[in-house]
């Protein structure tokens, strides 16, 4: 992390005590979800079996919930605001104008979108714990693997939102999130698709929600290295991406 | 999920383009001031809300037509009710945001009533599987009538009496949501 893109972070920080009821409201949202699936549609469920192991569904759909939410936080905070300060406000031109350059502001915007991710996945996991559905320490496993879901997503938005011109083309954004949401194995296994299970592996989203389902459990295995890498290389080619568009739109 | 459909949409219809019709685009404000009266611009705000709801309810109708869940005649009278429930939660937000400035509460109302609706409110599993105080909480709104109702309509198993009976009480909420719009209307398009 440059000193330059720390400032950025810096400025968002700033703009952020305005915007506090939003995240906080953003950060609960899953908590409304986790209550349905608990007390609602959960009960008719059962359990879930989880590579080999029986798990309640409660206790399935939490770290799903943790991953999405992770994605979701990251997602909107370099989506809209981005492509308002990119080609509107023009704000980072008036940034680059100091010693900065187009790759530290990506930076900088990553970073923020990564820590308002794991900010909502931290928040979600203590309301978790609170309703004793954390069953030991590897819990804390939903920090770091909610940072990089959140880095990961952070930087596909970053650079998503410098090939957009204008805002209509956020009228998709729900809904491919919420596409990602559903079908990526936060409400159910793989398997419950039958043959079409492998549909799931293309979405982004299922290897953050299985890397954490098995961090949190404690039961890690050679599988999560393909998730990591998945997700490692989502943040390096987004932070690629995003650097270049950056320099050539605003460096002309 | 054809009342649920038809919620959203009205729910999203009636919050930001009703605000933007005062401030953005002001064509409330246009409209105003030919001869045509407030109570006028809620009434097509109404119908406008009514078929707009009725899109997304159809469009799930035709996926359970060709699954084969259902039978037209039956799913035909389920959208008109999806969508008129989905009027009874759009008029009162339609109301409610023409009194706004600005558009900050509406992700609120979203996440804190539209969703926990959704959820909660019949559509993914009975009621009689929440507490007492809950199950009762979710029998006042819109949604769980229009659930009732759109669920009998589809699997045919509609009765008179339960008809007349949710259609009545959903009137009330659309009549009392065009009231207060009306009001809310005619306030802001006099300043």
């Amino acid at each position: 992390m440059t000193a330059q893109a720390v400032h950025l972070l810096e400025r968002k920080q700033l703009w952020l005590r305005h915007a506090w009821p939003i995240i906080l409201s953003g950060a609960i949202e899953p908590l409304i979800w986790q209550a349905a699936a608990g007390y609602g549609f959960g009960r008719y469920i059962g359990s879930v079996d989880v590579g080999g192991r029986l798990v309640s569904y409660t206790d399935f759909v939490g770290p799903g919930l943790i991953a999405a939410t992770a994605m979701i936080g990251a997602v909107f905070d370099t989506t809209i605001d981005v492509l308002w300060r990119l080609r509107f406000s023009r704000t980072y031109d008036a940034i680059l104008s100091a010693p900065i350059l187009p790759r530290d502001v990506a930076l900088g915007e990553i970073s923020a979108g990564a820590l308002r991710g794991t900010f909502n996945a931290a928040l979600f996991l203590a309301v978790l714990t609170g309703f004793g559905a954390v069953r030991s320490w590897w819990g804390l496993m939903a920090i770091p693997v909610g940072a990089l879901t959140a880095l990961g997503f952070a930087a596909a938005g970053m650079a998503f939102t410098t090939y957009l011109r204008s805002f209509s083309a956020f009228e998709w954004l729900p809904t491919i999130t919420t596409m990602l949401f559903l079908f990526s194995a936060t409400f159910f296994p793989p398997s419950a698709l039958g043959r079409a299970h492998w549909v799931v592996e293309f979405s982004p989203l299922y290897h953050a929600v299985s890397l954490m389902r098995s961090a949190m459990a404690g039961h890690l295995q050679l599988a999560d290295v393909g998730h990591v890498a998945v997700l490692v290389a989502m943040a390096a080619v987004g932070l690629g991406i995003a650097s270049r568009r950056l320099g050539a739109l605003l460096l002309r | 999920m054809i009342a649920a459909a038809a919620m959203t949409v009205a729910s999203l219809e009636c919050c930001w383009p009703v605000l933007y019709g005062f401030t953005r685009f002001r064509s409330f404000e246009v409209i105003a001031s030919t001869p045509v009266r407030p109570a006028s611009i809620v009434g097509g705000v109404a119908m406008f809300t009514w078929l707009r709801a009725a899109m997304p309810a159809a469009g799930v109708a035709v996926v359970l037509l060709l699954t084969g869940e259902a039978r037209w005649g039956g799913l035909v009278l389920a959208v008109v009710f999806a969508a008129l429930s989905a009027l009874a939660t759009g008029m009162p937000l339609a109301a409610f945001a023409a009194t706004r400035l600005r558009q900050d509460s509406f992700p609120l109302i979203q996440r804190f009533v539209v969703l926990p609706m959704l959820l909660f409110g019949g559509v993914l599993f009975p009621v009689s599987g929440l507490p007492g105080w809950a199950a009762a909480l979710v029998k006042v709104t819109p949604l769980w009538h229009g659930v009732v109702l759109t669920r009998a309509a589809a699997l045919s198993s509609l009765s008179g009496r339960a008809v007349t009976e949710h259609l009545a009480y959903l009137a009330v909420w659309i009549a009392g949501g065009m009231a207060m719009s009306v009001w809310t209307f005619s306030k802001r398009l006099a300043r």
